[in-house]
């Protein structure tokens, strides 16, 4: 029960950050397996399902990555500003881990949210674009382990690795097969 | 006596009602998904009682001539906090 208690005082936002950088690292990777299933063969009878279940899980990335940035600027011990949690290369603490989360943040924030926009970028352009989301989900997963506090716990590395692997796999697979001509799909 | 020729307009309504529908169900079970990953961890977290450099909320070590002198094991067993700031937390 004192552990409860210290949770919900002095450590309540720097738990809710952490919590909400695992619920993004877990929201992404299953939305960049589904992204990938979707260009693959297996899945062509359930695309407009895919297609929603994919932006859904994009835009609870995006709201995940807002709480983990934010609860941190309210944290006691810790306390960065915003601009620490938003601007690269501005924060001290760990700076090469702690901007490679920020950058993959905003990236995955401005992809996820330029589909919205894909009308004004044109979709071919908009498609290119949408390629760089698996580097930004990458980037976001070295964070994850190199920076994350719970990196070091069996429970955090096992969900991770859930998420993680399949996506890479499906990647792995993406990347090694031969560029085709763009079709209409 | 001729059975009178479905409603065209009326089952694209309906269908295009079920899609709404099936949509809807879709991102409530995303959203609710995703709020019960984040309670999960929210009390894996915090039960687990690690609360960054030390391995438990009740380890009492605050003071900047501690930190400089204790963290150095405890870097090692968390591997993942900045020994500047391993009483973070505590």
């Amino acid at each position: 029960m004192s552990t409860l208690a210290l949770a919900l005082g002095e450590h309540f936002f720097w738990i809710t950050s952490r919590a909400a950088g695992v619920a993004a690292l877990l929201a992404s990777s299953a939305a960049v397996t589904l992204g990938l299933l979707m260009g693959g063969r297996l899945t062509k009878g359930r695309l407009p399902d895919l297609k929603v279940t994919h932006e859904a899980l994009s835009l609870a990335t995006i709201a995940a990555l807002l709480i983990h940035a934010l609860a941190l600027v309210g944290d006691g011990y810790l306390s960065p500003t915003l601009a620490d949690v938003a601007i690269p290369f501005v924060w001290e603490y760990q700076r090469v881990w702690s901007t490679m989360g920020i950058v993959a943040g905003w990236s995955l924030i401005i992809l996820g949210l330029s589909y919205y926009a894909r009308g004004r970028i044109g979709p071919a352009r908009w498609r290119r674009l949408h390629r760089f989301t698996a580097l930004a989900w990458a980037l976001g997963v070295v964070h994850g382990i190199a920076e994350g506090t719970d990196a070091g716990a069996a429970w955090f590395l096992v969900t991770v690795a859930a998420v993680v692997l399949p996506a890479a796999a499906l990647l792995v697979v993406r990347l090694s097969q031969p560029r085709t001509a763009p079709s209409a799909a | 006596m001729p059975t009178p020729a479905p409603d065209r307009a009326a089952l694209a309504r309906e269908r295009l009602a079920a899609k709404r529908r099936r949509v809807a169900n879709l991102r409530r079970r995303v959203v609710a998904a995703a709020l019960a990953t984040f309670a999960l961890a929210w009390g894996v977290i915090a039960f687990s009682g690690s609360m960054g450099a030390d391995t438990t909320t009740t380890t009492a070590s605050t003071g900047t001539t501690a930190s400089a002198t204790t963290t150095t094991d405890e870097a090692a067993t968390t591997a993942t906090d900045d020994p500047a700031v391993t009483t973070a937390q505590s």
